[in-house]
């Protein structure tokens, strides 16, 4: 995709997201106003005033979901909007793991992200490198354990800011050297974005331990 | 806040504004409404409430010129700006060009109320 098309389809997916965000909202509001008048209403007055409870408490509840999903697919959709832009990798750990849980789910792999204490902002194409990070994950993905977790981490190595992705000591430290013996300790790509084409992960294979994305 | 203190409640999504008035009513605080930017003016000069909450993105006339022309006629009004996950960068503009705060949509409302409680003490 050229910068233009993916503006474009950044721009309508913003607009939709807020779109529903409206409508979680008039839901949310709703319940809300159910529970007030329940409320009011004497106990017993109302026939199964108990189960309505409930049923309201589980709607906020998923509403409050929701608005989670509908919030991550919005700051994914605003990752668009400039080719070139500030971005802490914090907030850009965070966000790509909050994206992929449904895929770690899927596999059974918990995933995490594990962030520096100081923010650590980089210059880059925020887009292209969500989509570096997905293919990574999804990479890790395919060689972890059933059970064990992945992290990305937001780190400095020699002074400059990196993102490690790999297994999780804590939760399983065999995850990769599980598979097949382990070439190194780390693949260590260094450059900037162009240096980082996907298809980077395709070198090594099914034997890493983890990724380091380094940044100038 | 004190019970009765007046509202002023801005959003294009009627049935979101509604539902928000009827909700603050129930607890006491007198919630009006408008749809747009140029009917909030308009209830602003009429009813003179204390506090404004107002949506940001609205066609036409959006949240941030609204606030602008309310502080221009109106600066002891104080106003609280909703914003949509994406859009808090305006919600920042909108407090430096006076708005009291900023929330995310959809609120909390007894967050909102609280909200609402410090900006009618910073208003006295």
């Amino acid at each position: 995709m050229n910068q233009q098309e993916i503006a474009f389809m950044g721009r309508i997916t913003a607009g939709l997201s807020h779109e529903i965000n409206n409508v979680l909202a008039i839901i949310k509001e709703s319940a809300g106003l159910m529970d007030d008048i329940l409320r009011l209403c004497p106990e017993n007055v109302v026939p199964h005033q108990d189960r309505i409870v409930k049923a309201s408490a589980n709607i906020r509840k998923q509403v409050d979901r929701g608005v989670d999903i509908v919030t991550g697919l919005n700051r994914f959709a605003h990752s668009m909007d400039e080719p070139w832009a500030q971005v802490d990798l914090n907030e850009l750990t965070a966000r790509i793991v909050f994206l992929m849980q449904r895929f770690g789910r899927k596999r059974r792999i918990r995933l995490g992200a594990v962030p520096h204490p100081e923010p650590l902002i980089i210059q880059t194409d925020p887009f292209r490198l969500e989509m570096l990070l997905a293919v990574g994950l999804d990479f890790c993905l395919a060689r972890a354990d059933e059970g064990s977790g992945i992290v990305l981490q937001a780190r400095l190595v020699d002074g400059r800011p990196a993102i490690w992705m790999g297994a999780d000591p804590d939760l399983s430290p065999l995850i990769f050297a599980a598979k097949e013996p382990c070439p190194g300790d780390l693949l260590v790509l260094q450059g900037d974005l162009e240096h980082l084409k996907a298809d980077i992960f395709d070198v090594g294979t099914a034997s890493l331990p983890g990724l380091l994305i380094q940044f100038r | 806040m004190q019970k009765g203190t007046k509202v002023l409640l801005v959003d294009d999504e009627v049935e979101f504004v509604r539902t928000l008035a009827e909700r603050l009513q129930l607890r006491g605080i007198q919630a009006l409404v408008a749809i747009d930017g140029a009917e909030a003016l308009q209830v602003v000069d009429e009813q003179k409430p204390s506090i404004v909450v107002l949506d940001v993105m609205m066609p036409g006339m959006g949240g941030i010129e609204v606030l602008q022309r309310l502080k221009e006629k109106h600066p002891d009004i104080q106003v609280i700006l909703l914003t949509g996950h994406g859009s808090t960068k305006e919600g920042i503009r909108g407090m430096g060009l006076g708005a009291f705060d900023y929330m995310i949509k959809p609120v909390h409302i007894e967050e909102l109320i609280k909200k609402m409680g410090e900006a009618y003490e910073a208003s006295r």
